[in-house]
């Protein structure tokens, strides 16, 4: 699947929710994300000055994904008085929406736990995703290679068919229209 | 905080503010008034002077979040707020009818139409009468009647013609007795039936009292028509941001002035209905609100008149006026594309005249924009469906299905066991919604003839589809199944909602207008919650819902965990979080008395969460 070829992966960071420095702290304003990938350059949001520990950023990036590259980072950081902090992190796996249910060229909203750097919670980050890779569009309509295990009760009995156990069953796709 | 206020000062409220699935953000939670429109202004009296006085949140159309993409619970809130309502439609029913049977000897017949509604107990209550249209076998009738609308209801309704007699004419039609007329055919159908026949227009044949539907050749005496409308005056909303200047501060003990907009309609009698009001900005008195929403089905035109309080906010509640205006919405857009301030007034009293002041103080809007909003009705009039499925537990916790105590016993007297009830319940709601009525069917946690546990098997036996036809289809296949399959353990849901998902997932790449709704049956607590828990996470960005309904005596107090509404927004392992709450329990145990409110508490949210899916995505009903 798209795995094989580099690919372009459209994300947009949208808003935060629930940052907070300390315990006690909640983030007060001038969070920002910045979006790490493989060896690239970092990529960069812009500071939001207004909602506090809301953020809201709704900012879009195009992204190069190397094939050999299985997952990239979000950081949330918040700059203060004090200086630059991280507020927390997420590391975001490819295969949340590489091969999972979504057709290619589709988006998806994502939401991602941040975690601090002692792995501790703090806060979601909300973003989404569009994988736009040259390699699939020619097969893009329909996802063929799933499969799902379901098996009939009586499948011994049915139309006379022998099957073993455990059979892997394609399941037709519905398509009425 | 505010929504514990509002649950001990109004204890219907609970029912309508249980909603907001997911909120954790302060913003989210008063983000949502899902309230209908009567208890809208209850709540708005109570909130903003009531005598508690501790809440400063804006409530009522307002929205938190600048971009209305925001994939989470926001939206949900952010949808109820801008009128969304799936439920509680009010529906304009228009009548007519064409080749009626000729009574009168001399002339024509005079029809007259009556409405009525069926209750479960097959009661009537009438709903209201047409007028009476004369000589006529092909009546249009001109007086529309008004129903509520009810997503988690089953809605039948009864219609019946009357030939009014030349003596009656002339009476008021409320006033003739019914039984004294003749009967000229009677018709029945579902509310739902019409909704969601596109251009919502359902023909009706009309047949011999008592006989509708049941006979087997009823005799035709004509056609009934029935269109249904949608009573919204307008599904334009408008967004404004306002600002103030030069605000006075009153406070005289060096206080802060913490100031506040109440915005309310005028009605007649000059009496005025708040509508929402703004957050409360400490100390400024130059401040700039968030954003506020209002609907103009909410003020009731464009021209209506606004009164726009600016307040200053005190604890103990009794909020000091700092000034108002008073315009309409087309004068505030004026307002905002002038960029002038326009100056607030107090109102005193001299003597006896009622005068206004006019203060430096002025009120710009920084922000007026418009936009559409979508109701559900309006994606089913376009052809948008929901799709029921359905998961049914055959662990051996259930007990010997040929066994009386068994959950899985199916009584030979007719009595339906708690799993067919619920099918049952849930399945005649949702099938009207679903045009081919075919539906998926699963069983999980028990062993096949001669195979190991499956977690997911076709109920109907099939090893290749597993759908059945109508809810009688499922009934066939569930009681086929009991006595094909051993019942086994344990209870996994993993398997059965990624069988949804993918399916789910299948029509969205095919591009179909469905929505899915998957219906797990179980008496037990899951053994793999972090497994459902990874698939309901990678379910939620899907046009899915899940209703769990708990059946027997076993402590569900775990499955709660699934529904977001409840607890926490659900994380797999990989630290994705859900992107919506797609998630309903609810244990059955409570509705076995015959009660039926907790199977429609969990239809309740479906309406609101297709549409939250679908604003989501930005899908509009009308493009194809």
């Amino acid at each position: 699947m798209a795995k094989s070829k580099n690919g372009a992966l459209e994300l947009t960071i949208i808003s935060a929710e629930a940052l907070s420095l300390t315990k006690t702290r909640p983030v007060k304003k001038n969070a920002y994300v910045i979006i790490k990938v493989g060896s690239n350059n970092d990529q960069i949001t812009t500071m939001d000055t207004e909602n506090g520990s809301y953020p809201s950023w709704n900012e879009k990036f195009l992204i190069d994904v190397p094939m050999h590259v299985k997952s990239f980072t979000i950081e949330v950081r918040c700059k203060n008085f004090f200086g630059d902090h991280v507020v927390g992190s997420a590391r975001i796996p490819m295969s949340d929406f590489i091969g999972g249910y979504f057709p290619c060229n589709y988006l998806q909203f994502l939401s991602y736990r941040l975690r601090d750097r002692y792995g501790e919670r703090n806060g979601i980050i909300n973003l989404s995703v569009k994988m736009m890779s040259a390699s699939n569009i020619a097969s893009s309509s329909i996802p063929t290679t799933y499969s799902m295990k379901t098996t009939g009760w009586n499948y011994g009995a049915s139309m006379g068919q022998k099957l073993t156990h455990g059979v892997v069953v394609g399941v037709p796709i519905q398509n009425r229209y | 905080m505010l929504l514990a206020e509002l649950y001990f000062h109004n204890g219907p409220l609970l029912n309508y503010l249980h909603f907001s699935p997911l909120s954790h953000s302060p913003a989210t939670v008063f983000d949502c008034s899902p309230l209908p429109k009567h208890h809208q202004t209850a709540v708005m009296g109570n909130c903003c002077f009531g005598g508690d006085g501790g809440d400063q949140s804006a409530i009522g159309g307002s929205s938190f979040h600048p971009n209305s993409n925001a994939p989470n619970d926001a939206v949900d809130g952010f949808l109820k707020s801008r009128g969304y309502h799936g439920l509680y439609t009010e529906i304009e029913l228009s009548l007519s009818a064409s080749n009626l049977r000729d009574r009168d000897v001399l002339s024509k017949s005079d029809p007259m139409a009556v409405i009525y509604t069926k209750g479960r107990d097959g009661s009537l209550q009438e709903l209201g009468r047409t007028e009476v249209v004369l000589n006529s076998l092909s009546p249009q009738w001109i007086k529309k009647i008004i129903i509520t609308y009810h997503f988690e209801m089953v809605q039948t309704l009864v219609f019946r013609v009357y030939d009014i007699d030349t003596q009656f004419h002339g009476i008021e039609e409320k006033m003739l007795k019914l039984e004294e007329q003749q009967l000229l055919g009677e018709g029945t159908c579902l509310l739902s039936e019409i909704v969601t026949k596109q251009n919502r227009t359902l023909p009706i044949d009309l047949v011999r009292k008592g006989e509708s539907g049941s006979s087997t050749r009823p005799m035709k005496l004509g056609q009934l028509t029935v269109h249904a409308e949608e009573c919204v005056a307008s599904k334009t909303t408008t967004e404004l941001v306002f600002r103030c200047m030069d605000l006075e501060n009153k406070e005289r003990f060096s206080k802060s002035q913490d100031p506040f907009l109440v915005i309310s309609k005028c009605v007649e009698s000059a009496h005025v209905v708040p509508i929402c009001k703004t957050e409360v900005i400490q100390n400024d008195l130059n401040p700039t609100w968030k954003p506020v929403s209002i609907s103009i089905s909410q003020v009731g035109s464009k021209e209506t008149p606004l009164v726009i309080e600016c307040f200053d906010f005190n604890n103990n509640g009794r909020h000091e006026l700092l000034g108002k205006v008073q315009k309409s919405l087309t004068q505030l857009e004026n307002l905002h594309s002038s960029g002038q301030g326009e100056n607030l007034f107090v109102p005193i009293t001299v003597g006896k005249d009622h005068q206004t002041k006019v203060l430096k103080s002025r009120l710009f809007v920084d922000k007026f924009s418009e936009s559409v909003h979508h109701t559900f009705l309006d994606y089913l009039d376009n052809g948008f469906e929901m799709n029921f499925m359905v998961a049914i537990d055959f662990t051996a916790s259930n007990g010997n299905p040929r066994l009386p105590d068994s959950l899985h016993y199916i009584d030979h007297s007719g009595r339906p066991n708690a799993y067919q009830k619920a099918i049952l319940e849930i399945g005649e709601v949702l099938q009207c919604y679903d045009s081919d009525k075919k539906f998926h069917a699963w069983g999980f946690g028990a062993r096949p003839i001669d195979g190991p546990v499956s977690h997911c098997f076709n109920l109907n036996g099939s090893s290749g589809h597993s759908e059945v036809e109508g809810i009688q289809g499922i009934m066939t296949a569930y009681a086929s199944a009991l006595f094909n399959v051993t019942l086994a353990g344990p209870t996994l849901f993993g398997p059965v909602i990624a069988a949804a998902a993918m399916i789910a997932s299948q029509s969205l790449a095919a591009n179909e207008k469905k929505y899915f709704v998957l219906l797990i049956i179980t008496d037990g607590v899951i053994t793999d919650l972090q497994e459902t828990k990874d698939a309901l996470v990678n379910a939620s960005d899907l046009p899915l819902s899940i209703l769990i309904v708990g059946v027997g005596g076993a402590d569900f107090k775990e499955m709660e965990i699934l529904d977001a509404d409840k607890g926490e927004r659900l994380e797999s392992t990989t630290g994705r979080v859900a992107t919506r709450d797609i998630v309903q329990f609810v244990p059955f145990r409570d509705v076995q008395g015959g009660e039926i409110s907790v199977v429609q508490s969990l239809l309740e949210e479906l309406p609101s969460q297709f549409l939250t899916f679908m604003k989501n995505r930005d899908i509009n009903p009308y493009t194809t």
